[in-house]
């Protein structure tokens, strides 16, 4: 017989409050989204949201992110496999130099690529003799792309290979497997769940990026498009808040989209390893 | 065969001393040996995991101190068993053989003895999470043995399995290596596991090797007081009215254990100090002479003021 299980542990009133209180703080969240998208006639679906101008910069955002997240998780893994697996003196500084770009704003990331980057600069010269230059293009977007969202794949990663005990590469060595073999059939293998969550997390991270990108491009030659969140911006000033909810509920319907493939995949536990340790 | 030459390491905070094992070919040897005392420092060591500082390591007549873990054809055996979660079982099991290049068919031919030996032809397309712990490390031991390793190395395999599997592993890993003769370092702290598998046992303490031999052998002649507590003699006294009494030289210190003890008329006379019960038996506190011991027994003894005569049935002299 199935008995209802009743919760004794809280009082009808301590549950209200605290029900009161966290609905307050969701319906902030979603009022916004709510709105923005309730502007939207299922009519006017080309004339305000899939208008040239509107698809070109998605386009180019989704573009930029992707080659970005590639580029993370390039350098990200060998850095989380280094972070997770290695010791050494000035291991917390570098922990802490991974997390610098949550803190700083991002207004000033772009600031400081162009010290870096820009034609007179020393990474700009560098650039020069390549034949390549920073700003006003897709390179800017995505080199500030990498640097605002490049920290979320890489403590992902880190959490994840942290989790799967070092014995276990041991053990695939002394089965004949060498370091790099151990990387790439065990490691990454057992890891790949959360590399695509990282991946994914900073791949939305840089589509919603906007105050780096005003600084380093806040167009692109030779188009002058802009990327979504500036093209959100730009539609604000010459239009007003009419104006922008095209492109802004674009944006909303691609990043709910993400998210939700993000659950999907985190609730999908045999479709990619889960590290965990069971006895 | 195995041959540990010499081997020290200094860590920050543990020392390996000269440790020197010669492990014979298809011998069940046994490392014994508390917790922390450096057994599994010594197995990485052997791994190639961690490098000594200085001596050698021989196997096969090869000294392969200096060569990485997977040039050493070695099979590692851990306590958590160390799965690959990402590869069903049968990949586990064959993937020493397809490192080395061998098909995926051939590889199976060739780990499908050991597959019926250990009884888990049911689980080969399983995920390691669907298994059981005996299971997994069953399936842990076939990985290890797949390539036929020059030695099995073993790091208290049976410690995560709860009583009743373990028994029951214990005694497929005897079988198993009746059948198969592989050459075995098992490290263990369980004098249980030591006593059944062992061909010859070593026992470590605080990284110094204390005595080798035959597990009968040390438990007949312990060479030194560690030894002695350590399998399982729980009165160790220096007492010369026993010695006389047992018509031993004197100043020998004399261990025995508490449950083989009998309380007989024509023993020798002792003192009691307390009687426990617990659960089905009581421990007796006493004293013989100035030397505190414990006897226990499954019947309430019959004191006569607070005096008790004894027979100890076993006793060793401890040489040190």
């Amino acid at each position: 017989m199935h008995i209802k299980k009743r919760d004794m542990r809280y009082n009808k009133s301590f549950k209200l409050t605290i029900w009161i209180i966290s609905i307050i703080f969701i319906l902030f969240i979603l009022l916004p989204i709510i709105r923005i998208l309730s502007l939207i006639s299922p009519s006017s679906i080309f004339t305000q949201l899939l208008t040239p101008q509107n698809i070109d910069s998605v386009e180019i955002t989704l573009y930029a992110a992707t080659i970005s997240t590639i580029i993370i998780i390039f350098f990200g893994f060998p850095l989380a496999y280094l972070l997770s697996r290695f010791n050494f003196p000035g291991k917390k500084i570098i922990d802490a130099i991974v997390e610098i770009p949550i803190m700083i704003p991002h207004s000033v990331v772009g600031i400081g690529l162009l010290f870096v980057f820009a034609a007179s600069e020393p990474g700009g010269i560098l650039f020069n003799y390549f034949g390549i230059s920073f700003g006003y293009n897709i390179l800017a977007v995505v080199m500030a792309y990498i640097f605002v969202s490049g920290t979320y794949a890489i403590k992902t990663m880190e959490e994840a290979i942290k989790s799967m005990p070092p014995r276990i590469e041991i053990v695939a060595r002394t089965l004949g497997a060498s370091q790099l073999q151990v990387i790439f059939r065990i490691v990454l293998p057992q890891t790949a769940r959360s590399i695509l969550t990282g991946a994914i997390l900073s791949w939305s991270r840089a589509v919603s990026e906007v105050g780096a990108i005003l600084i380093v491009a806040p167009y692109i030659i030779p188009g002058y498009e802009s990327i979504a969140g500036v093209e959100v911006y730009n539609q604000f000033e010459v239009t007003g808040l009419e104006g922008a909810v095209g492109i802004s509920s674009l944006l909303i319907i691609i990043s709910l989209t993400i998210f939700i493939i993000l659950k999907i995949i985190q609730g999908q536990e045999r479709l990619f390893y889960v590290p965990r340790l069971r006895t | 065969m195995i041959e540990i030459e010499n081997v020290s390491l200094n860590l920050k905070s543990f020392h390996l001393e000269n440790i020197n094992i010669k492990i014979n070919k298809s011998e069940y040897f046994v490392l014994l040996g508390p917790i922390g005392s450096g057994k599994t420092l010594l197995l990485e060591i052997i791994t190639g995991i961690v490098v000594p500082d200085s001596g050698r390591i021989i196997i096969n007549n090869e000294d392969v101190t200096r060569l990485p873990p997977e040039k050493r054809n070695i099979g590692y055996v851990t306590q958590d068993y160390s799965l690959f979660d990402h590869m069903k079982v049968i990949d586990n099991i064959t993937f020493g053989l397809r490192i080395r290049k061998v098909p995926k068919n051939d590889a199976y031919k060739s780990v499908k003895h050991i597959i019926e030996k250990l009884k888990i032809e049911n689980i080969l397309d399983k995920y390691p999470y669907q298994l059981s712990g005996g299971e997994k490390q069953k399936v842990s031991l076939a990985r290890a043995l797949a390539i036929s390793p020059s030695i099995l190395l073993l790091d208290e395999p049976l410690v995560s399995l709860d009583p009743k599997t373990r028994e029951m592993f214990l005694e497929e890993l005897k079988k198993l290596h009746e059948d198969m003769k592989f050459t075995a370092l098992h490290v263990t702290h369980s004098l249980e596991e030591a006593k059944l598998l062992s061909d010859r046992i070593a026992i470590i303490n605080s990284g110094k090797l204390i005595q080798v031999g035959k597990f009968k052998d040390i438990e007949n002649n312990p060479g030194s007081e560690f030894v002695a507590s350590f399998l399982g003699f729980d009165n160790i006294i220096l007492e010369n009215s026993l010695n006389e009494y047992l018509g031993i030289e004197k100043n020998k210190k004399v261990a025995f254990k508490s449950d083989e003890i009998e309380i007989s008329e024509d023993g020798i006379e002792i003192e009691i100090k307390s009687i426990i019960n617990e659960y089905d038996l009581y421990k007796i506190n006493a004293k013989l002479g100035n030397s505190e011991l414990v006897i226990k027994t499954n019947n309430f003894p019959e004191i006569n003021k607070n005096r008790l005569k004894i027979k100890i049935k076993r006793f060793v002299i401890i040489q040190d």
